[in-house]
């Protein structure tokens, strides 16, 4: 696959989303090498995928837990520093949550739950393709959006700590 | 339409936290395009010249394999054989005697190379070389096609005519004798 065209507007399209996606995982130095490196194989297929926004994930996804381990043998604690780091979303005015409180909502969530919630609401996939980039059945999709909606409204709604608590 | 009705379950608190979750945009990447775009190239070319290198060295093993078969087979041993052919006199146009023992001088030595296939013929074909000359012509075999000597044969003959009693055909007829005489030294062929 050789049209440079479709690589750009690839890129402008999942970026962005790509890199919040694997910051579940990594840093973002690291994150956004990853997704480098996956646009990069995308160039490099003879066939183009189906779906590319699937593929794309996957990739990204597969790459990332396999750095994420190999991180934690290192350090151990890189993985949480990396999800407690904030810059996840940008923050604007006009923001109807504040960014901050949504990130350390997300981060809370169970992993499976976490990387569901991320693909469902910021990477815009449906719960097939959910299904088919994290190996699971769509009825255990579901679920777990479910109750990860459920925890992030949960820990939203909680009031927030003070410095007299 | 699985997903349709599976997200139609949710609730509006849902849906909701879900509308507002969205508003929240992924924070800005670092990554540069022409860079992305660049390593994508990149790649390719290296992929690229990695299929003309692997290209190169399967010739390159081709032809050593098929030099390694042609050194080979011109090193296969080539079966010789060394013939004794007795010397004839020419200018003395005499066969020397058909029985009569050369001398050892008088023989010479030719080296025949045959392949082992042909051997044999060539084994009979210089057998038969020697006989005739040893012997003379009364070694080969009796031919069926042999004939008894004739008179020589006359242009006359052959064309049924006399030479007195032809008459001019054309205009070049009358060369026709000289050229003839000429050409066949004679009226004879």
């Amino acid at each position: 696959m050789t049209d440079p065209a479709k690589l750009a507007a690839w890129f402008e399209a999942h970026a962005a989303v790509l890199v919040l996606y694997a910051r579940q995982w990594l840093d973002r130095g690291r994150a956004e090498d990853i997704v480098q490196e996956a646009f990069v194989r995308l160039m490099g297929q003879s066939i183009e995928p189906t779906n590319v926004r699937a593929w794309l994930h996957s990739t990204v996804r597969n790459a990332a837990i396999d750095e994420a381990r190999a991180a934690a043998r290192r350090r151990s604690r890189e993985n949480r520093k990396a999800i407690e780091t904030p810059e996840w979303f940008e923050t604007q005015p006009t923001d109807v949550l504040d960014a901050d409180r949504v990130q350390r909502a997300v981060a809370k969530l169970p992993p499976r739950q976490r990387e569901i919630v991320m693909l469902r609401i910021w990477s815009g996939m449906t719960l097939t393709e959910i299904a088919q980039v994290t190996q699971l059945a769509i009825s255990t999709v579901h679920g777990d959006y479910r109750r990860g909606l459920d925890a992030i409204r949960q820990t939203m709604e909680s009031p927030c700590r003070t410095t007299n608590d | 339409m699985q997903d349709n009705e599976r997200l139609d379950n949710l609730s509006p608190a849902h849906r909701e936290l879900e509308d507002a979750l969205r508003g929240l945009s992924p924070a800005s990447v670092s990554i540069s395009r022409d860079r992305l775009m660049f390593q994508a190239g990149a790649m390719i070319g290296r992929r690229s010249a990695n299929r003309w290198r692997g290209a190169t060295a399967l010739l390159v093993l081709v032809n050593v394999g098929l030099m390694a078969l042609s050194v080979r087979s011109s090193r296969e041993p080539v079966n010789s054989q060394i013939a004794q052919v007795p010397k004839v006199d020419v200018q003395s146009g005499e066969q020397q005697g058909a029985n009569a023992e050369l001398p050892e001088s008088s023989w010479a030595a030719s080296h025949i190379t045959s392949q082992s296939s042909s051997a044999k013929s060539t084994e009979a074909y210089v057998s038969l070389r020697n006989d005739v000359l040893r012997r003379g012509l009364s070694a080969l075999p009796v031919s069926s096609a042999s004939l008894p000597a004739e008179q020589p044969i006359t242009v006359d003959q052959l064309l049924g005519t006399s030479p007195r009693t032809r008459e001019p055909e054309s205009p070049w007829t009358p060369f026709a004798a000289p050229i003839r005489s000429f050409l066949f030294f004679g009226e004879t062929l």
